[in-house]
């Protein structure tokens, strides 16, 4: 059985825990990347389309896994709003990276954004998933790369490889986690 | 006895003699983590204890009875899912058993047992 303080950290954070069920989009999104940096595909053409739908479509087994396996979950009233803020800051952002772009401004917002979202959720509760650590300290160096003359292929292409690969990594780790701390549960 | 120790008596036996159906082990882990978040299926709660199906179920239904959860049953897909609710009264009840728990350990704490060579 596991003790009361553990059981209630990973209550609180098993809903976003379920890194396989993430990992298909993020490698799509990867995949695409580097083909449209690679110039073997345009971007929203029917075939990176495609490709981000098989990867959504790929999240359902997971998912059903991980509720037949280990169960499911409801999130507390207060994550939901920090989430529901999460995605309004990333709209602003958003809207900051498209007058950076303009601009040409070499700092993107949109990254420096999910650097601080990662670093928060490697950073919270002691550190229980410190892992994101690895991917909020690859968005802060994939936003400040334009600072670096590149060539804008590569540049595209370092960015697919480097945002979906570390988050990619994050996700089976917080995999990993889940199952090493229930490994030893007995009655 | 001396002075510490008869000041430390009370928070102990406060603690000793608190609400037993919270501090069952199994109970207190469900109560924990049902504080943790907004409800939680069967399946997951197995998970955290460890417990047979049967075993569960009974400290489940202990708690439901005395008003600490809420127990919906339904279906997800072709598969029957259970899902556990803390109520108002059950999130209470945990939090005054931590702080009993912490004020038993600030007082014994203050306790100066025999010391070991």
């Amino acid at each position: 059985m596991l003790d009361p303080v553990t059981a209630s950290r990973l209550t609180r954070h098993y809903p976003f825990m379920r890194g396989l069920a993430f990992l298909p989009v993020w490698i799509g999104f990867g995949l695409v990347t580097i083909l449209n940096g690679l110039g073997w595909t345009r971007t929203a053409s029917w075939e990176e389309t495609t490709i981000l739908l098989l990867s959504l479509l790929a999240t359902v087994p997971f998912s059903r896994y991980y509720t037949r396996r280990f169960g499911v979950v409801r999130p507390l009233k207060g994550d939901g709003t920090a989430l529901a803020w999460g995605v309004v800051a990333a709209l602003v952002a958003l809207i900051l990276q498209f007058v950076a772009v303009i601009n040409r401004f070499p700092i993107e917002p949109l990254l420096l954004l999910f650097a601080a979202i990662f670093f928060w959720m490697g950073w919270s509760d002691d550190g229980y998933r410190k892992h994101w650590l690895i991917p909020a300290v690859a968005c802060f160096l994939l936003s400040i790369r334009g600072l670096v003359p590149l060539d804008r292929q590569v540049s595209h292409i370092l960015f697919g490889v480097v945002y979906a690969g570390t988050i990619s990594l994050a996700c089976i780790w917080d995999h990993v986690l889940l199952v090493r701390t229930l490994k030893h549960v007995q009655a | 006895m001396s002075k510490r120790e008869a000041a430390a008596a009370p928070a102990f036996i406060e603690a000793v003699g608190a609400e037993k159906l919270v501090h069952e082990p199994a109970r207190l882990v469900v109560l924990t983590a049902l504080s943790s978040c907004a409800s939680a299926d069967f399946v997951f709660l197995q998970r955290l204890t460890g417990l047979q199906s049967g075993n569960l179920s009974q400290h489940l239904v202990k708690l439901e009875q005395a008003g600490y959860i809420t127990l919906t049953k339904g279906f997800s897909g072709k598969y029957p899912q259970t899902i556990a609710e803390i109520t108002d009264a059950g999130a209470r009840a945990i939090d005054d058993h931590w702080k009993r728990l912490n004020d038993l350990k600030k007082a014994a704490s203050r306790f100066s047992g025999p010391k070991r060579r």
